[in-house]
């Protein structure tokens, strides 16, 4: 494959998906097969005085360097940082409420609020003894790396906390930014239906936890929890699966141990 | 529709360059964009188009070339064409592979004319 435009003749098309690759070119064989870009690529002449210019620049860069610059400032303050990730609808902000409410005798905790309008999981949060900050995108569809870094500012966040970031609700979006969280957690429900993790796939490859939420629900809906879990298998094998109901409480205590042990494992 | 937030980058990267080289015609932004990464080449180019509105890059012109996905098994070591997300050997049917190619997101090279 060539590096500078990605030309390719042996993949792409569905046609070779599951088929091995008996050929993957080296950089030798790339120089030798694929000098003129521009003319194979494009239709357009090459322009007089036109010269190119070699970038190769991740797009998100800067994002990710400001990811970088908040994982470094939470790893200074020995901060547990949550990345919860999920539809509209799949429970995130209850969720998020039952853990503080589990750990917050013990514990300091900090949420920041991603919406695209309004406050109304800050409202929400607010009645709990978290401290929580507003982020509205707008018509954005994520937060990205820089509103966390204004947002954890503002919050000051003390030492040995967690802090837990709700995402913008979206399963596709948010699992492109980095925002330097420890752990990405991507909460799908038992009424969104068990292939979600094969239709949304990107979200799920990019988490390290899923929590699958809404089991008390589980008798109303076609929901096959033993499919829903090999779907998650099938698309990231290192996902740690926990199920649970946010709303009812049953399953919380494991997420709790967990969350428990990462924050340890964190400041020892 | 992230595809406006990753256009405005990769405008902000042009502009950079273009800055930095002492041009001001760009006619190309050539970007790599791995098949996994969920953006829409189309809804990247017509983003493009918004976020270069009123600027010098206005007509300059957004080439993607899109990478082909890659995985590769762990055991056998064989490189195949995943289907999307799904890793699942055809060697030895192992689902504990990693995807190596296709998640690309840069901004390759600017094609400038010199004013």
């Amino acid at each position: 494959m060539c590096d500078t435009c990605g030309c390719n003749e042996i993949g792409g098309s569905g046609s070779s998906v599951g088929r091995p690759l008996h050929f993957i070119p080296t950089p030798e064989k790339d120089e030798q097969e694929h000098r003129h870009h521009y003319q194979h690529c494009h239709p357009h002449e090459q322009l007089k005085d036109q010269r190119e210019v070699m970038v190769t620049e991740n797009v998100l860069k800067h994002n990710n360097l400001v990811a970088q610059e908040n994982k470094r400032f939470f790893n200074d303050r020995n901060i547990l940082a949550l990345n919860i990730m999920g539809s509209p609808g799949s429970g995130k902000t209850t969720f998020i409420i039952q853990t503080i409410e589990a750990l917050i005798d013990k514990q300091k905790v900090y949420v920041i609020e991603g919406d695209q309008f309004g406050s109304l999981d800050t409202e929400r949060i607010d009645k709990t003894d978290a401290k929580v900050i507003q982020v509205n995108t707008g018509n954005g569809c994520h937060l990205d790396a820089m509103s966390v870094m204004t947002a954890v500012k503002e919050l000051n966040p003390a030492n040995n906390s967690l802090v837990i970031i709700e995402n913008v609700g979206n399963l596709v979006c948010p699992a492109l930014f980095d925002l330097g969280e420890h752990q990405r957690v991507v909460i799908f429900s038992v009424t969104e239906g068990d292939d979600k993790p094969i239709k949304y796939a990107p979200m799920f490859h990019e988490a390290s936890i899923c929590i699958i939420n809404k089991t008390d629900l589980l008798q109303l809906v076609p929901f096959d929890h033993l499919t829903a879990i090999n779907n998650l298998r099938k698309v990231n094998h290192h996902l740690r699966i926990i199920s649970l109901s946010a709303l009812q409480g049953s399953g919380m205590t494991e997420w709790i141990a967990y969350l428990k042990k990462s924050m340890n494992s964190l400041q020892s | 529709m992230h595809e406006l937030g990753i256009a405005i980058r990769i405008a902000d990267i042009a502009s950079r360059v273009a800055q930095r080289e002492g041009v001001i015609h760009v006619t190309g932004i050539n970007v790599q964009v791995g098949e996994l990464t969920g953006i829409v080449p189309d809804l990247l180019r017509f983003s493009f188009k918004i976020a270069a509105k009123d600027t010098f890059l206005e007509n300059s012109e957004l080439i993607v070339h899109t990478i082909p996905a890659i995985a590769t098994c762990p055991i056998c070591e064989l490189q195949f064409t995943p289907d999307g997300f799904l890793t699942i050997c055809p060697g030895c049917d192992t689902t504990e592979c990693s995807i190596i190619k296709g998640m690309e997101l840069n901004v390759v090279s600017i094609a400038v004319v010199e004013s």
